[in-house]
Formats: C-alpha cells, structure tokens, sequence
C-alpha cells in the first residue's frame, strides 16, 4: 500500500525542500496514528500539525499529540536504560559505543523530542563480544533467541537481542548487518573515532557522526521493513548535519559496500520526495550496483527470513570459513547434541 | 534548586516526561510542565509561581499551591539536585 502522504510530509518535515503539505479527513485517521505510532513519527507529524504541513481536524490534533507524548514517555523509560548499561561495559572494560535512537536524537536532531525510539542499541568493538554480553548478563539482561553456534557471532554474527526483567529491549551489535554486507565492512574501523554524550550523568561513547551515517544507510537499506523514518535519518543526517558523508563513501568503498550507502541515499530522495540537490545524491547515481550486490540488496528489501539474507554471506566466504558458516546456519541451536559431527573442510579456522 | 544531573527527560510545549535510572518515570502536563525549563537554570518554589503565574494569568499563591504536589514528588523520585 502506498504511503499516506501525510507521513511522507511528516517524515520530511524541517527538511529543505520536500514535499509542501498534506490534507487527512477522517477516512486516513486511524491509517495516519498508525503509521506515525509503528514509526515513532510522531515527533515530526506533532510539529507538521503544528505548522500546518500537515492539516487534520482539532480532535486529530489533539490524537497526534498525545501519540507523540506516549513515545517521549517510552523514549524516557528506554533511555534510562542507557547508563545501567554503559555502567555494566565500561565495568567489564569493554569498548562499545551508543548508536542509532538516542545517539541520533540527541546529536543529530535539533531536539530529541523529534526523534522517539523504542530500544537501546549498542556496538559492541570486534574481540569484546562474549565479554560485553557477559557483563550484560550479570545485569539481568537476557539473550532473547541463542547463538547459532559457539563463536558464530563473534565471527559472522550481527549481534544480539537481550531483554531485561520488563521486556525492555538492547540490541547488542557485532555488526551493522547480517549476511554479505555487514561482514564486509570490518566494524573495528567504527572504533576509530568516538563522539561523547552527556546522559543520565555518564558520559556515553557514540559511533562518530560519518558512522552514525554509514550505520543510518545500513539500516535504511537492510534494516528490515524501510519505514520513513529511518530514510529520514539519511536525510537528516546529510542535509542537516556537518556529517562527513565522503569519509562514509570512502570507508563504504574500501569495504565493498558502497551499494548499501548509495541503494540509501536514492531511495531516501525517493522516499522522502526530496527535490534539492546533494553531491551525496550525485555519487548514489553514479554508483555501479552488481548482479549479486543487487540480489542480495532484494533479499533484505523484501525482508526474507534471516537465513536467506545470512546466505548473500557464502559468496564472499568461500575459502574463508563458510563450510562452518553454512552448518551454523542449517543446524539449529539445541539439536546439535543429536546432530553428526560438521564436515571437516579445509576452510575451518 | 536544579535539575539532577542523572535525570533523563524530554520535553514538549505543555508537556514533560522525566525519571532517574531504576526510578518511576513522572509526566507532567499543562502549565506545570513549564517548571522543568525553569529548573535548568535553577530555581525556588516561590520563584516558580511568580514566573508561571505571569505566565498563565494566575496569582502567585494558587501556582505556588498547585505546584507543592509535584515538587514532593520531583524531590521524592530523586529527580532535583540541591
């Protein structure tokens, strides 16, 4: 189904010249409270009501407002998570840094009210892994599905989802993504910089901004369903920040991964209805995708199980592991007792 | 007094969400709300009621009354410093 256009006016609100203004009647209310509440937009459309971007009725309004209040409630209680958890790595001497929600909400986003979130969401440095979800542990957070083998995330694994005694969730990321892409580009390199963040008293280590840019396009291109805020994260990152979008092309290129960066970009202008100019958009076009790169880029479009977007990995793992990689992924966790021995190839480590 | 410094909170015009690690979250709404913005550059009971109620158009006593209730609970849950 297409986008309501209120969201997309929403999503593209403070943003230099995007799409001017939307009308809802009664018919798309409950479509628009939906997908501003799905989307956590309701920052955005709070203030595109306010503005008349977006125009609706007075008790629409005053619905919208109250949906944006809910998310800053919950924005809160996800934030407190923030310094228990930077605590519990930094008393583990684990290096990790804060990104995605609350990272963009405050050093990204004018006002972090703008920018709701629901999870927390940790990088955790190559080396440290079981070390961090082991102090994580020791704080009562609890792996939500297991390790697909021993060593299998450290290895090739994105990460982890941990849930604490409430449901509340942190997503614990070896990676920016699963499968081909997010083993290409080499996570040390998001490590070579750090952006600190004043919160709940810590000070919190940040992915650095060119970072936060490369993690907003993985997640704009394989983050799973594509909703508009995380193209407007792209945007806001690039047309309203200082982010140093060539250092992200440059390390996107040098990792092989510049498909996922410029499949970002395009689409965010797409998306968004952007009309202005960006040397950013300029190179997305000129980017020459592969076959492969594109199936690959599909698969995660399409949101195909984690299996099928695991598999875009083999191709690039061929003599480096993926006989291992590949029975990590057939086998499932807690039948491997039952289960023969792995072939022995000559690719094992 | 002022805002403690582990607070987490975000804010909108009329409207204000605010808690301490492992606490209770506190929202607050209507012309209460402006409290929270006064508090970042610190300020008393007193102070407050004069500045909001210049605000809203009301008398100082009423807001300094109608704020007793959420300053017990700001200083209960931990959330001001001084």
């Amino acid at each position: 189904m297409a986008e309501l256009p209120a969201l997309v006016v929403a999503a593209g609100w403070g943003l230099p010249t995007t799409t001017g203004s939307a009308v809802v009647d009664d018919s798309d209310r409950d479509r628009l409270l939906h997908g501003a509440g799905r989307d956590r937009l309701g920052g955005l459309l709070a203030a595109a009501v306010g503005d008349g971007s977006v125009v609706v009725s007075a008790d629409l309004a005053a619905e919208v407002t109250a949906t944006w209040h809910e998310q800053l409630a919950a924005s809160v209680t996800v934030e407190c998570l923030v310094p228990p958890v930077a605590d519990l790595l930094h008393g583990a001497g684990v290096d990790w840094r804060l990104t995605k929600g609350p990272a963009l909400a405050h050093l990204d986003y004018p006002d972090p009210s703008l920018r709701p979130f629901g999870d927390v969401d940790v990088l955790v440095r190559p080396g440290q892994w079981q070390v961090a979800l082991d102090a994580l542990a020791e704080g009562g957070w609890v792996r939500v599905s297991p390790e697909l083998a021993p060593g299998f995330d450290e290895r090739f694994g994105k990460g982890a989802t941990l849930t604490n005694a409430v449901g509340l969730e942190v997503d614990a990321h070896r990676r920016l993504a699963a499968g081909r892409f997010g083993l290409r580009l080499d996570s040390e390199q998001l490590f070579e910089d750090v952006e600190w963040l004043e919160l709940g008293g810590r000070q919190v280590p940040c992915l650095a901004a060119r970072d936060r840019l490369l993690h907003a396009c993985f997640h704009a291109s394989l983050g799973g369903a594509r909703r508009l805020r995380a193209f407007r994260d792209v945007a806001q990152l690039l047309l309203m920040t200082e982010a140093d979008w060539e250092g992200a092309v440059t390390a996107a290129e040098r990792a092989s991964v510049q498909a996922v960066v410029a499949s970002a970009v395009v689409e965010t202008w797409r998306r968004l209805g952007l009309a202005t100019e960006h040397p950013a958009l300029d190179w997305a076009r000129g980017v020459r995708v592969g076959a492969v790169d594109r199936r690959a880029l599909r698969l995660f479009e399409e949101e195909r199980s984690y299996a099928q977007q695991a598999l875009t990995a083999v191709p690039d793992l061929l003599g480096r592991g993926a006989g291992r990689y590949l029975w990590a992924l057939a086998v499932k966790p807690g039948h491997r007792a039952a289960a023969p021995a792995p072939p022995r190839t000559a690719t094992h480590p | 007094m002022r805002r403690h410094p582990e607070t987490i909170w975000r804010a909108a015009p009329g409207f204000v969400a605010l808690a301490r690690p492992g606490g209770e979250i506190l929202t607050v709404t209507g012309p209460a709300a402006g409290l929270w913005e006064l508090l970042e550059q610190g300020t008393t009971p007193a102070e407050a009621a004069e500045v909001l109620a210049g605000r809203h158009g009301a008398t100082v006593d009423v807001v300094l009354a109608d704020l007793e209730p959420l300053w017990d609970r700001l200083r209960a849950e931990g959330l001001l410093d001084g």
